[in-house]
């Protein structure tokens, strides 16, 4: 298998996986460039400019809390996922147990 | 090294002053300055980050580099405010194409009404071709901005009764006959619709537009004597081999039976040209004395001879052409 393929159908099934993996992390209060730089580093390799609207939006649908820390060198917005969020952690969690045993069962 | 761009003079504003304001500028009120406030610092904390990755750089090449990675702002923006970054979107794609497809077959037919105006108001050739050209061109481009138009709006509407009036909900009963997805050769019609358009035009258009001086006086080529039976039949026939033309398109090409046809609709059209032009009926006596006052070989009989060959051979070939193309084709 040609590797672009191989790539390409991998960053087809992370992408679904960003959402699940951006709640995970903001466990911890985090800032946006920091987030994308964990999730970098993680092997979720996000665009900046996808991943700071998402950030808005999780926000707006009640998953994320934010808080300016201002104490820093420069003021930042940190992120922390909220009881709603951790929810629906669980739940994406779960889905993503599930859809393994049945690929599993599949075979 | 810490830069907190910041506390640059507020007079001259830097690329991410730019970039942020670019991104930020069509979000709405309450959001703006926050969303300005949180990318601004990503974009400091981005460009820090690469001050420290390649110590190489100025600070204004790591935030150049920075903007470069970010992107389009445009695209930021969009995916703030959840804007759509197309005119019209796959789902209304299909019908979009449906419809300007649809909406541009009045194209070629008011071309037609223009032309055939323009010809029996006495335009010459020239005027005809260029009324028609310029009446189809200027139709195409307004039958497709408007509908362009009505779709990038329906596109930014959620409507989904507007949406399902303009048929972007497709439904099996939109499906397309089979008889009319197996249609024959448009450029073949279009090409046979042009052809005999052009032929009855030019009949026409030689009484109207009499281009033979004899005796002090413009005279048509072809005998007048002939539009109390002969002109008006031959029209009648060009009107029908038009309407054979689009017959053979719905069908999808040549059949047997409309190859047997095209061998009667084109014997009843030769034979009257063919008899005209042999009996020395065809040309008008007076333009052939007007044209032989300039050119004295001008020979009627050479004229007739050449006509029935044409039509001759024409017939011939189609008939042929028809045939050969029915029997493959089946």
């Amino acid at each position: 298998m040609p590797d672009d393929v191989l790539a390409g159908h991998l960053q087809e099934l992370r992408r679904g996986t960003v959402v699940m993996a951006a709640l995970a992390t903001l466990s911890r209060p985090t800032y946006g460039y920091a987030l994308l730089e964990t999730l970098a580093d993680a092997g979720f390799a996000v665009d900046a400019n996808t991943l700071y609207p998402l950030l808005r939006r999780l926000e707006k649908q009640g998953l994320l809390t934010s808080e300016w820390n201002t104490e820093e060198s420069r003021p930042r917005k940190f992120y922390r996922v909220s009881p709603d969020g951790q929810s629906l952690l669980e739940s994406l969690l779960a889905e993503w147990q599930e859809l393994h045993a049945s690929i599993e069962k599949l075979r | 090294m810490t830069t907190d761009r910041r506390e640059r003079t507020p007079g001259t504003p830097t690329l991410a002053d730019r970039y942020v304001h670019a991104a930020t500028r069509r979000l709405p009120e309450d959001q703006r300055a926050d969303v300005a406030d949180e990318l601004r610092g990503s974009i400091d904390d981005r460009v820090e980050a690469l001050l420290d990755e390649r110590p190489g750089l100025t600070p204004e090449q790591a935030e150049y580099a920075a903007l470069e990675e970010l992107g389009e702002p445009e695209r930021l923006s969009a995916g703030y405010s959840g804007r759509k970054l197309r005119l019209i979107g796959p789902e209304l794609f299909p019908s979009y194409v449906r419809v300007l497809k649809g909406t541009l077959l009045v194209v070629p037919v008011v071309a037609l009404v223009v032309a055939t105006i323009d010809a029996l108001g006495g335009g010459d050739v020239g005027s005809v071709v260029g009324a028609a050209v310029w009446t189809a061109y200027t139709v195409a481009v307004q039958v497709a901005f408007w509908v362009t138009a009505v779709f990038a709006v329906v596109e930014r509407g959620p409507d989904d009764d507007v949406r399902e009036s303009v048929g972007a909900v497709w439904t099996p009963d939109q499906l397309p006959e089979l008889s009319r997805a197996h249609r024959g050769s448009v450029t073949d019609l279009v090409a046979a619709l042009v052809f005999l358009w052009l032929f009855g035009a030019a009949i026409v258009w030689q009484q109207l537009n009499p281009s033979v001086s004899y005796d002090g006086e413009d005279v048509p080529v072809l005998d007048p004597e002939l539009w109390t039976f002969w002109l008006p039949l031959v029209l009648v026939l060009i009107v029908a081999e038009m309407v054979f033309e689009v017959v053979k398109y719905r069908a999808g090409g040549w059949t047997t039976r409309l190859a047997t046809l095209n061998v009667v609709l084109g014997a009843v059209f030769t034979a009257p040209v063919v008899y005209l032009a042999a009996s020395d009926r065809l040309l008008n006596p007076h333009a052939v004395a007007g044209i032989q006052e300039h050119w004295a070989e001008f020979d009627p009989d050479v004229v007739g001879l050449i006509v029935v060959l044409s039509a001759v051979v024409i017939y011939v070939w189609d008939v042929v052409d028809g045939w050969r193309k029915a029997l493959v084709a089946r």
